[in-house]
């Protein structure tokens, strides 16, 4: 019952110590960090081609995060667009030690801003909805039920989504999807760890209100 | 305090926190035990963690949104990115590792050395205004037969406007002070009015006054500008303009820099982040 990638409580204090020493790297992406801080000096030096490798490394990372936070698809686009162009502004306040958390946090902050600037100015819903591209996981299931099923339990989660406060939606993205823990999530939003704690656990349950009438989708 | 009125809304609200916490894995000890217990005995309770994993099973297993822009800038893009003008002034002070910081505690220190020096040397102190003698410049004026504000040459305590009242030839003055309207035998600054009871003065230096008369005539001009050394510039009158002498102005201008740099930087640094 219990999510595997929570902190457990005894080892709350000591795990968020070791995040903070070093948020965002992951075993694994330590030669991913060496290139980007080597590309990231070639960027400072006025290097375009450098930047633009950068972007490209984490392009795919960052539209599929943000658009995940942003139900319009258009407005997420825009969205990762400026987060690049903030990055490229911004790239001499960059610190490290990982430029993949860096990049990921302005990403969710230019996802947020528009969030609330979409709250004072309503969009049509959800359209992901009718988006052709949107398509489940590919896997080895290939019987048409279960891909139908898949589908719709796709699209069911994604309006859920949707439907829920854009503070709870990033929490619970970032956690359940992206893989964040608390302290990454709560150093990305500028929230407390408490904060996120109470975003992710309102959050899962607005989202099992609104999907209980649809549950045997879930449970198939 | 009496307990709570029991409210059924409020303990599945109690729960369902409960069952939620316990699907993601924050509880420990009894509570996690109590919630457990919770989850085995209460139906509902039990249905709420079955639907709280499978939408979470459901959410990792979420599609990849397709991109379909490519993000890369362009020379345009960068061409109109590129920090100008006050960001670019942000950008240096607020840049990690740049040599604002100690370019501007080295300002800031060498603004207070010089200050302190400047009101340490009393050839340059100038600070405290022109009414603001030092005793230690008092004995020099004595010696030179200067007179101070207020006070007269038999010792008695007089108005500071009275030699201007005797230089410009009031009836009532009395002999002593008609001599501070005398011409100084000292160069005066050439911007010094001349002393408007003249006639007096000249009777008073063929009373051989001239000599201990001569400070009083730059109080009683008010100049507050003769060439008559920094004891001189002590005996100006309170209505003279204060003199700032040119190394604590120096001082004053590396201090006030090198403030101005840090808290610039501290300005920036929060923008920047």
């Amino acid at each position: 019952m219990n999510n595997p990638r929570s902190t457990p409580p005894g080892e709350g204090a000591a795990a968020e110590r070791a995040t903070a020493e070093r948020p965002n790297v992951r075993p694994g992406d330590e030669a991913a960090a060496r290139r980007d801080e080597i590309l990231v000096a070639r960027a400072l030096d006025g290097d375009l081609v450098a930047f633009n490798q950068l972007v490209e490394a984490y392009q795919d990372l960052c539209h599929s995060l943000v658009a995940r936070l942003v139900p319009d698809p258009d407005q997420a686009a825009d969205a990762v667009q400026e987060a690049f162009f903030s990055a490229y502004r911004n790239l001499r306040s960059y610190r490290g030690p990982s430029f993949r958390g860096w990049l990921t946090r302005i990403a969710v902050n230019a996802a947020m801003d528009l969030q609330r600037a979409r709250k004072r100015r309503p969009v049509s819903p959800y359209p992901e909805l009718e988006d052709e591209s949107w398509q489940p996981p590919a896997g080895p299931e290939t019987d048409p039920e279960i891909v139908i099923v898949a589908t719709e339990r796709g699209r069911a989660l994604a309006a859920a989504l949707a439907a829920i406060g854009s503070d709870q939606r990033a929490a619970i993205v970032l956690f359940d999807v992206e893989g964040y823990d608390y302290a990454e999530i709560a150093r990305m939003t500028g929230v407390s760890l408490g904060t996120v704690k109470s975003r992710i656990h309102r959050g899962r349950l607005a989202l099992r209100a609104i999907l209980v009438e649809r549950m045997e989708l879930f449970r198939s | 305090m009496p307990p709570a009125p029991h409210s059924p809304i409020a303990e599945a609200q109690d729960h369902a926190a409960l069952i939620v916490a316990l699907d993601a894995g924050d509880l420990a000890g009894a509570e996690r035990l109590a919630a457990e217990s919770l989850a085995a005995s209460c139906a509902g309770c039990a249905a709420l963690a079955d639907d709280l994993a499978a939408i979470r099973g459901a959410m990792t297993a979420l599609p990849v949104v397709p991109r379909r822009r490519d993000y890369r800038l362009t020379t345009e893009d960068a061409a109109r990115l590129r920090p100008a003008g006050w960001r670019r002034l942000l950008e240096w002070l607020g840049a990690p590792g740049s040599a604002v910081r100690p370019l501007a505690t080295g300002l800031a220190t060498l603004g207070v050395v010089g200050l302190l020096l400047t009101a340490g040397l009393p050839g340059l102190s100038g600070l405290g205004g022109a009414g603001a003698a030092s005793p230690a410049t008092a004995p020099e004026r004595s010696v030179a037969g200067t007179v101070a504000p207020g006070e007269s040459r038999d010792g008695e305590w007089r108005s500071p406007y009275a030699p201007t009242a005797a230089a410009s030839g009031a009836p009532e003055q009395a002999p002593g002070l008609a001599a501070t309207a005398a011409p100084a035998p000292m160069p005066t600054s050439a911007s010094a009015p001349m002393p408007t009871a003249a006639p007096s003065g000249d009777e008073a230096l063929v009373a051989g006054e001239a000599a201990t008369a001569e400070p009083a005539t730059d109080r009683a001009g008010a100049t507050g500008m003769s060439a008559g050394g920094p004891a001189n510039e002590k005996a100006v009158g309170p209505d003279a303009a204060p003199t700032v002498p040119l190394p604590a102005l120096v001082s004053l201008v590396l201090l006030a820099t090198g403030l101005a740099l840090l808290a610039g930087r501290v300005v920036a640094r929060r923008r920047l982040a």
